[in-house]
């Protein structure tokens, strides 16, 4: 009785070892070893900050040379090195950039309009009666921004704003599709300072709401000589590009809309930012 | 005649208390305010665009903003006075759009449309009369009626929306019993417009007396070559939705996704039929329309309010709010939006004002969902809202979309009858944003 046992199932497991041999060897499916190198090196957190649908498939893109090698925001330079070393191809310095939050008006500045006692997500409070802050633009502080965070570099303050830690944010993006009124935004690494303001509405319905909203006075497009700032829908837009002289706009900015992220050296040679946050 | 346990219904639903306290009383026309703000975009579709500048001079009725692209739809004054302003404003449910503020001066001055006489007026000639009139959808959606009574696939059937289950709501009720021949020359006029000789008009067994008014009304009308139908269906909730009134009175199936056309049926709202004759028959723009203001104010009463007028000034006119402490929601306790403040105006969609008391409120805390699957029985769309919550609270909406979340018509039955109390609809409502949003992309 045992014996036969055995024999069934040790035929049973022969006959499956001959056929998963079989299989292997003829059903085999060739792949580029480099795409499994470059995925070694790659974060392996699927953030689609490089715009593919993960770190295998941009494994693959980056194995077919379809794509620059410094694409990955979320690895460091070094990375990026040895994946263009592995590549045979070269560099061309893809500027890092990071996330900011667009808006100053937290708990203690900004009224709420009603109390909420809904699901505590900004999307559903965004869509009751245009949640319940004073400011129709301003951040509801529900934290779908830092839930969406593959990085975890967005945590909620004090103040019930989320607070963005600089050195592990990566710039990926996926913050910024989640604010359901889009007041994150990634800017460059090297520009020093940004507007944290996003209320398009005019400056007395601004200043009822909010203590540090920008009122679209001009004044910081007036100051700025090299017109590196121009008033656009009711905000400032800067243009990084053009100049980096914003010192005279941080200053005498009404509203302190303005927030300094590092002191550039000179009004000239802003560009660089300070090595500890890079 | 129209007992409760033999009507027809849909499987699931729930049954709210009722709370008709105003279904006895005759509707009252309410105080001509002081000034309205006409929103631009009380519609579904693009805003309506600004005909007349500050300090223009406008009279009752008179064209102030026209449509915009296909599916829009024309605003009129109802006030007669001056343009004070045009501003940008926030509508009840958070969208932005320029409004017109006019404050009234002087007596009443009315300009209306030439009347048409329907028997002998092209479909053509009064489905336009529809358009310029500006009518949309009374019920609540507000969906633009010209752009409905132009089916890109032929219906055999018009279904009049006299349901009215909403608890609180009785301004339909009141039109039936008081209009009831205007309301059915209306469907008439509509099934002229939409060629079909077939109207079915479902009331639920808890309105008998509009039930029998109007069957009474439609033999006096009968003779026209088109058939009408009074039909009673239960009162449950919410048997006033259209596909699943399609469902009970034609015995047709609406396709996930799809419209009522699909099935051959136009639905339209009691409200919408009296807008449309008396558009047509005395030239008469979408200016007023019933609002039924219930709950806890100290005269509750259905009301010919004036679009436009402030909800704060409507509230006085019914004596004020009772309750400290009270909540109030433009529509219905089930899916009415609550409202912020009280200066937001009524739009053409405004189907009642809901004074809610603390006691009355949900209660915000909530428990883990315990799987015992009353949702799941209710739902009048068979779906699985215990399910999207679970998924949309842990951002799978992916997982939401391919569960057939889109199909849901946020009644608020799930919500109404969890055991959990948990908020089911909202996070449905997170889900169909999210999934609209990617969509987009």
């Amino acid at each position: 009785m045992v014996g036969t046992s055995i024999l069934i199932l040790g035929g049973l497991s022969l006959a499956f070892a001959v056929l998963l041999a079989f299989a292997a060897r003829f059903f085999t499916v060739s792949e580029d070893p480099l795409v499994a190198k470059i995925e070694e090196l790659l974060p392996g957190s699927n953030c689609g900050g490089c715009g593919a649908a993960g770190c295998r498939a941009l494994a693959e893109l980056l194995a077919a040379r379809k794509v620059d090698p410094g694409i990955c925001v979320a690895s460091n330079a070094e990375t990026n090195a040895k994946i263009a070393a592995l590549t045979g191809q070269s560099v061309n310095l893809v500027e890092k950039r990071v996330a900011v939050l667009r808006c100053q008006g937290g708990r203690s500045r900004v009224k709420e309009r009603f109390r909420y006692t809904g699901i505590p997500t900004c999307t559903v409070a965004n869509l009751t009666a245009g949640g319940p802050k004073e400011c129709l633009y301003g951040c509801l502080g529900y934290g779908d921004c830092l839930r969406a965070c593959p990085f975890g570099a967005i945590s909620l303050g004090e103040e019930g704003l989320p607070v963005i830690d600089e050195a592990k944010c990566v710039a990926c993006g996926r913050c910024v599709a989640a604010c359901p009124r889009r007041l994150v935004t990634l800017i460059s690494r090297r520009q020093w300072t940004y507007v944290a303001c996003s209320s398009r509405n005019k400056g007395k319905t601004v200043k009822d709401a909010c203590p540090v909203g920008c009122i679209a006075c001009g004044l910081c497009a007036k100051v700025t000589k090299s017109g590196a700032i121009v008033i656009e829908d009711n905000l400032p837009r800067m243009n990084y590009e053009k100049g980096q002289d914003f010192e005279e706009a941080v200053k005498r900015c009404p509203m302190h809309c303005f927030v300094v992220r590092f002191t550039p050296r000179t009004s000239s040679d802003a560009g660089s930012e300070p090595a500890a946050k890079a | 005649m129209f007992h409760g346990l033999t009507t027809r219904t849909f499987p699931g639903g729930v049954h709210p208390p009722e709370c008709k306290h105003t279904s006895a009383s005759a509707s009252l026309e309410a105080p001509r305010p002081e000034k309205v703000i006409l929103m631009l975009s009380q519609h579904t579709g693009s805003p309506a665009r600004s005909l007349v500048s500050v300090g223009d001079p406008v009279v009752t009725g008179q064209k102030v903003a026209e449509k915009t692209g296909f599916i829009s739809a024309a605003v009129h004054a109802s006030l007669t006075g001056v343009v004070k302003a045009i501003e940008m404003r926030t509508g009840p449910a958070g969208n932005r759009s320029e409004a017109i503020v006019v404050e009234g001066s002087g007596p009443d001055e009315f300009r209306f449309l030439e009347p048409l006489d329907w028997a002998t007026a092209t479909p053509e000639a009064l489905r336009n009369r529809v358009g310029e009139a500006g009518i949309v959808g009374l019920g609540g959606a507000a969906f633009p009626t010209e752009v409905k009574l132009a089916p890109p696939r032929p219906v055999d059937t018009l279904l009049v929306n006299g349901c009215e289950c909403e608890p609180y709501l009785t301004a339909d009720h009141r039109l039936m019993l008081e209009r009831p021949v205007p309301v059915l020359t209306g469907a008439l006029i509509i099934a002229r417009i939409l060629k079909v000789n077939s109207v079915v008009v479902g009331i639920e067994d808890n309105k008998s007396d509009a039930l029998e008014q109007l069957s009474r009304s439609a033999r006096e009308l009968a003779g026209t070559g088109v058939s009408i139908r009074v039909e009673a269906v239960r009162s449950k909730y919410p048997q006033g939705a259209e596909k699943n009134l399609i469902q009970v009175l034609l015995k047709r199936l609406v396709p996930p996704g799809k419209l009522p056309m699909e099935v051959g049926a136009v639905v339209s709202n009691v409200g919408t039929a009296l807008a449309v004759c008396e558009a047509v028959m005395l030239g008469k723009p979408l200016y007023e329309r019933m609002v039924t203001v219930s709950g806890c104010v100290r005269r509750p009463a259905n009301l010919l309010v004036r679009i436009g007028t402030p909800i704060s000034a409507l509230i006085e006119a019914c004596g004020g709010i009772t309750e400290p402490e009270a909540a109030v929601v433009m529509g219905g306790p089930m899916m009415g939006l609550p409202l912020p403040s009280l200066d937001f105006p009524v739009l053409k969609g405004t189907s009642g004002l809901t004074v809610l008391g603390p006691d009355q409120l949900r209660n915000a805390r909530f428990e883990p969902c315990i799987r015992c699957g009353r949702c799941v029985d209710i739902c009048p769309m068979f779906l699985q809202p215990y399910l999207y919550a679970l998924l949309a609270d842990r951002g799978r909406h992916e997982d939401c979309e391919a569960a057939a979340v889109m199909d849901c018509i946020e009644c608020g039955a799930c919500t109404y009858t969890c055991p959990a109390n948990r908020p089911l609809t909202q996070w449905i409502k997170l889900a169909k944003t999210k999934i609209l949003q990617s969509r987009k992309k």
